[in-house]
This record gives structure tokens, C-alpha cells and sequence, in this order.
């Protein structure tokens, strides 16, 4: 009783009040902001993301994820730098990833299957391990970036969980998926439309033995659906296609592009080692010289650095559009800038295409 | 068997194996990678017509070559991959390979294949002998430990340049693949190269016949033992270097095939070489028309020639082996 009334007689003297109620919203106020916020954006700073996928850690980069990085495979082309390694598939060093606490290892599945000895580490170590199958069309890419059910999530959560979702990037994911990879390629594809289709073949390797992309690939999708092209390895539907002078006759190609990261510069047939087994053969694409290498080190991994590979790709396909055609990239990084969506693309090629469009 | 009915039995036999050449190079031009039948297109006829002439320079070579090394080493498991020659041409084509690429030369792959060879044969054949006198076991695992040596080295002198590899497939190229990137040239100088060198062996036949008795025997009989090795030693690494240049290492030809005939025909190395060179032909374009087939039929790409020689080859081997297992040798 003693008490309440003193409380009451604190009321008496205005100033006394006043400057209570001050530090108590003080006080909230600090409280307040020591305490994380759940929001979209901060919370995955808990997240711990090992990648063991090339393709895999270009997509995080570009969802703006990279700090949640805290290794990677060995030879990952698209890591930051200074990133520790895990090694290489599938002999993954355990004691490197207990070093770096991961809290997801993402991967693609290889067709052996998720190794047991990592299944084993995930379960003993707690962490998330999340496994992607290797895509086969360019659908796919943009699935394993974005799904379109992660955003019912949580209270319907898809089955593959993308990589926006495990790492809490839904708009980024959303915008990078509709605006930045389908969009610009989708640009890509608009401004070579009207051409004339050509026989392309995509070359990986040339020594012992011409080794080819074949058609059900995410490069294949990109070559006929975005490109406006026929990939002239497409009478095998195995993803690489070992092919000798006679199958290479047969393929007939207008264009060879030889899809090499970090590769030397390609001198003529007859000078570079790498074409010996294109010498005085009577194909287009050797006759008139339409030997392309794409060296970008990004080239070959089915990641969101399609669009940069697209571009490329065309330039060397069509190459009196080169003016042209880099000026998709320029006009991407606008839109980025904007962060406004530009070009949507309703549905990109998944089977037979009616038309060229995708 | 008398002598005459004997020659008869030979030559019968060498021209069985001739005609069955002669059947399977037609038939190696009716079979392609792309499809069956007579080639309509000049151009893929003579692709096909390469690849059959790069098969047998290529089986004629390795299988010449295992029957040079059996009377050079008196050892019936001796043949160019087993005692690591394939592997050495290897690194030397890599080793030449890197130093082309870091001082931007052009360096034929052949000189390199032929150091390669050679050093490593001299390796084996240095190693393996005892106070002047080759110990048949000690030279098979100085072989093996040597031909897994080379393979480490080819893998390093691959990854050494930058990760992603000098030759990005160097696993493949390490298999075997007919090369049809090879010039004319190129495979024109080791066709000939070949041809004097087996013909070489065969004039040299009576003598190696000599040679697989005991040195004393053989001095006696006045053949010059040390010249002879050397020649043959010069020889077989020529042979093994060239075939690794048109078609890289390929396994256990150089084995089975001197065996084959040899079973056929007898040890005498006159017949003995000029068959081991038609059936080492033989088994490449065998091997070479299966990859095409495959191929067509399980819609592949072309199969290594190295997957079929090494699992015939593996076999074989085995069987040969079988009565020294278990025992000393």
C-alpha cells in the first residue's frame, strides 16, 4: 500500500516521469535491436553452405549468397576467391568439412549417387545435405535456382527445395530465374530469331578422339531453343559423343564452337595441335573457317552463367551480329540495377519444339 | 613332322591368317561409325580406308614388337605394355607435349614417343639383370612398377601446367584411340619406319632362332649376342614408339598375338614375325570395327580399342600364366 501510494506521489513531480518513461523507451529501443530480426534477407547469415558443385556455387554467387560460403570443391571455377577446399569428387576430405561447420553441402547428384561415406557425415555431423540432380535441359537450371512452389513455403514446401529456398533468397531467386537467366536469354534469343538456323557442334574435346555435346543437354536446349540453331551431334541422344572424321562428316556442321574454360587461344587448322584431326577435312565449318573457341572458364556448367555463355555462343554462330548481341549483357545489368523485371518468359523449351521460340 | 609337310603346315597357316587380313579389311570398309555397307561418299571411304591402314601399322608394330622383346629377354610374357614401353612413349608425347606448349613450339609427337620408349626399355632392361644374365621375374615387376610409374608421370606432367589438365582426357587418350588427327605424313614415315623395322626382325630371324638358346650355344653357333640385343632393343622400341603415336598405349596385342601364332605355326621367328604382324592386324581391326559396331548399335560413341585388346589380352594372359603360377619361375 506503502509502495503505491510513493508510485503515485512519483506522478506529483512531472519531470521525474517523464524522464522514466525516456529510459524505459531507451532501454526497449536497445533491446530491441540486439535482438535478429527474422527477415528474409538476415537470416541466412546462420547458414554454413559448403558447395561441391561448380555450377551450384555460380548460383549462389549470382543469388548474392557468396558469404554464406565457407568451402568448396577443388577446381571450382566459380568460387571466390580464398575459399578452403573440401577436395575433389568423390574422395571429399571429412576433415575438411568438419573444419568449416557446414550447416547445407550442396551437390549435384552424380548418377552413382549421393556418396555414402557423405551421407554418413551429414547424419553424424548434423548438417543438411542437399543433392540436385545433374539438369538435362534448361528448364531444370532455372527449377534448381528458383521453384515456383518454394514460394508456398513453409506451409507446402516443394520436394527439391531450390537453392532460393534452402538459402532463404526468394526474391533474389524469383528475379535471377525470370529476369536474369530466362529473360536475357530470352533477349539472346529474340535477336537471333530471324536468322538462319545453323548446324552447330559443340566440342568439348579433341584429343585422343573429337569429343561432342549431344542434343538432351542444357547446352543442347541453349543451342536450339535460344540460339536458333541445330546442334549437328543431335543423331545420338547420349549427353558426349565420341565421334571419328566419318561421324564428323556426317554431322556435317556449319560452325564448330570448342567449348574450352581457360583455354589458349585457337590458331588456324593446320597450325593448332587441337584441330590436327580437322585437317583437309571438307566440312563447312572447316572450309570456311567457323572455328570458334569459347573459353570462358564458366562455359560448360549448367549454372545461371548461361547467359554470358549464350552471348558468347552467338557471337561465334553469328558472328555479323557481334554489335548487336553484346549489348544483352549491358542491358541485364540495367535491368539488375532497376531490379525491375523486363522480359518474362511464360515457358522455355522442355520437348519437342512446335516453333523456334521457346 | 617331316620338314616338307611342316613348311606346308606353315605356309597354310600363314596364308589362312593373310586371307582373313585381306576378309577383314574389306570388311572394316564396310563397316563405319555412321553406317553399314559401301561407303557412297569418297571422302568417308577414305576415312575408313586411314583408320584401316593406321589399324594395321598399329597391330603389326606392337605385335612384332612383343615378339622382338620374347627372344630379346627369353621371356614369353614379355610385349611393349607389360614392360612399360607404351606408357614411356606416353610421357615422352606428354613431356614434349608441355615443352611445345610452354616455349609455343610445334614438336612432332613421335620423337617424343620414341625417347619415351626407348628410355624406359633401357630402364627394364638395365634393372632386371643379374651379374650379366636377365632374371625373368625380376624383369615382369620391373615392367609393371615402371609402367605405373609412367602412368603417374603422364598424369603429373598433365596436371602440372594448370588444373584443368594439359590434355583435359588424358584418362581416355591413356586407353587407346586410333588417332586419325595424324598427318598423312606423319603416318607415312612410321608406316615406313615399320616396314624396315619388321622386315629387319625378319632378316634378323635365324638369328633371334639362335638366340633362345643359352648364350655359350648361341657364341658358338657365331652369332654376336650383344650386337643382336642391341639391334633388337633398337627395334622394339621403334615399333612400340610408332604405334603409340598412331593409336597411343594399347594393351596385350604384343602378347597374344606371338602366342596365337606361335601355337600355330611353331617358335621358328621367321614365320613367327611375319604371322605375329598379320594377326596383330588383325586383332586392331577386329577391336576397331567392334567399336564402330557398338556404336552403331548401342548408339555410343566410339569405343576405346584398348577396352576389347586389354580384356582379350587380360585373359590371355592369364592363361599363359596359369602353369607358373604357384611355382617359382
Amino acid at each position: 500500500m506503502m509502495i503505491s501510494l510513493r508510485c503515485l506521489k512519483l506522478f506529483n513531480y512531472p519531470w521525474h516521469a517523464l524522464t522514466m518513461l525516456m529510459c524505459t523507451m531507451v532501454i526497449g529501443a536497445c533491446s530491441r535491436q540486439e535482438q535478429p530480426v527474422q527477415t528474409a534477407d538476415n537470416m541466412p547469415q546462420q547458414i554454413r553452405v559448403v558447395s561441391l558443385a561448380p555450377a551450384l556455387t555460380q548460383m549462389i554467387v549470382d543469388l548474392k549468397a557468396e558469404k554464406l560460403l565457407v568451402a568448396v570443391g577443388e577446381n571450382d571455377m566459380a568460387a571466390p576467391q580464398g575459399l578452403p577446399t573440401v577436395g575433389p569428387y568423390p574422395n571429399y576430405d571429412k576433415e575438411a568439412i568438419v573444419t568449416v561447420q557446414p550447416t547445407h553441402v550442396l551437390m549435384m547428384q552424380p548418377q552413382a549417387g549421393v556418396p555414402n561415406h557423405l551421407e554418413q557425415l551429414a547424419k553424424s555431423l548434423g548438417f543438411r545435405l542437399v543433392s540436385y540432380k545433374y539438369p538435362s535441359r534448361l528448364t531444370e537450371v532455372g527449377k534448381i535456382l528458383y521453384d515456383y512452389n518454394d514460394a508456398l513455403s513453409p506451409s507446402f514446401p516443394s520436394q527439391s527445395q531450390s537453392m532460393a529456398y534452402v538459402l532463404n533468397r526468394h526474391e533474389r531467386g524469383s528475379f535471377l530465374r525470370e529476369v536474369l537467366l530466362f529473360g536475357g536469354l530470352t533477349k539472346l534469343n529474340k535477336r537471333v530469331a530471324d536468322k538462319t538456323r545453323q548446324r552447330v557442334l559443340m566440342v568439348i574435346d579433341t584429343n585422343p578422339v573429337i569429343t561432342a555435346i549431344g542434343p538432351d543437354t542444357v547446352h543442347g536446349d541453349l543451342l536450339r531453343f535460344m540460339l536458333n540453331s541445330d546442334n549437328a551431334a543431335s543423331a545420338s541422344k547420349r549427353s558426349t559423343l565420341e565421334m571419328d572424321r566419318e561421324m564428323l562428316l556426317t554431322a556435317n556442321p556449319d560452325v564448330i564452337l570448342l567449348l574450352s574454360p581457360n583455354a589458349p587461344a585457337l590458331r588456324s587448322v593446320g597450325e593448332d595441335p587441337r584441330l590436327t584431326v580437322l585437317e583437309g577435312m571438307d566440312i563447312p565449318a572447316v572450309t570456311n573457317e567457323r572455328i570458334v573457341l569459347i573459353d570462358n572458364p564458366l562455359v560448360l556448367l549448367p549454372s545461371t552463367s548461361l547467359v554470358h555463355v549464350g552471348v558468347a555462343m552467338a557471337k561465334g554462330i553469328f558472328p555479323e551480329m557481334e554489335s548487336e548481341l553484346e549489348q544483352v549483357l549491358p542491358e541485364l545489368a540495367a535491368s539488375e540495377e532497376k531490379g525491375q523485371p523486363v522480359d518474362r518468359v511464360s515457358q522455355v523449351g522442355t520437348g519437342e519444339p512446335s516453333d523456334n521460340t521457346p | 613332322m617331316k620338314t616338307s609337310s611342316l613348311y606346308r603346315h606353315r605356309s597354310a597357316v600363314l596364308i589362312t591368317i593373310f586371307i582373313a587380313l585381306i576378309i577383314l579389311a574389306a570388311l572394316r570398309v564396310l563397316v563405319g561409325s555412321t553406317s553399314w555397307g559401301w561407303p557412297q561418299d569418297i571422302r568417308v571411304r577414305d576415312y575408313r580406308l586411314f583408320r584401316l591402314g593406321i589399324a594395321c601399322v598399329v597391330g603389326a608394330n606392337l605385335a612384332t614388337s612383343g615378339v622382338a622383346l620374347q627372344a630379346l629377354l627369353r621371356n614369353a610374357l614379355a610385349e611393349p605394355f607389360i614392360l612399360g614401353l607404351s606408357t614411356g612413349a606416353g610421357v615422352g608425347i606428354m613431356g614434349l607435349t608441355l615443352i611445345g606448349r610452354t616455349f609455343d613450339l610445334t614438336l612432332g609427337a613421335h620423337y617424343g614417343a620414341m625417347i619415351g620408349a626407348a628410355l624406359t626399355l633401357t630402364i627394364v632392361f638395365m634393372a632386371s639383370r643379374r651379374q650379366g644374365v636377365i632374371d625373368p621375374l625380376g624383369l615382369l615387376l620391373i615392367g609393371v612398377v615402371l609402367s605405373t610409374i609412367n602412368g603417374g608421370i603422364i598424369l603429373l606432367l598433365n596436371y602440372l601446367p594448370h588444373s584443368e589438365g594439359l590434355w583435359e582426357n588424358v584418362a581416355k587418350w591413356m586407353v587407346g584411340y586410333i588417332q586419325e588427327g595424324v598427318s598423312p605424313a606423319v603416318f607415312m614415315g612410321v608406316a615406313l619406319l615399320s616396314g624396315a623395322g619388321i622386315s629387319l626382325l625378319v632378316v634378323l630371324g635365324r638369328a633371334m632362332d639362335v638366340a633362345t638358346l643359352s648364350d655359350d650355344e648361341a657364341q658358338s653357333v657365331g652369332v654376336n649376342l650383344k650386337a643382336l640385343r642391341t639391334l633388337l632393343f633398337i627395334i622394339a622400341s621403334i615399333l612400340a614408339a610408332g604405334a603409340v603415336v598412331l593409336a597411343g598405349p594399347i594393351a596385350f596385342v604384343g602378347l597374344i598375338c606371338p602366342h596365337i601364332v606361335r601355337m600355330l605355326i611353331g617358335p621358328r621367328h621367321r614365320p613367327l614375325l611375319i604371322g605375329a604382324a598379320a594377326m596383330g592386324a588383325v586383332l586392331v581391326i577386329v577391336a576397331d570395327m567392334a567399336s564402330a559396331s557398338l556404336k552403331l548399335v548401342l548408339d555410343r560413341g566410339l569405343m576405346p580399342l584398348g577396352v576389347f585388346t586389354a580384356i582379350l589380352g587380360g585373359i590371355s594372359f592369364l592363361w599363359i600364366l596359369r602353369p607358373k603360377l604357384g611355382r617359382e619361375i
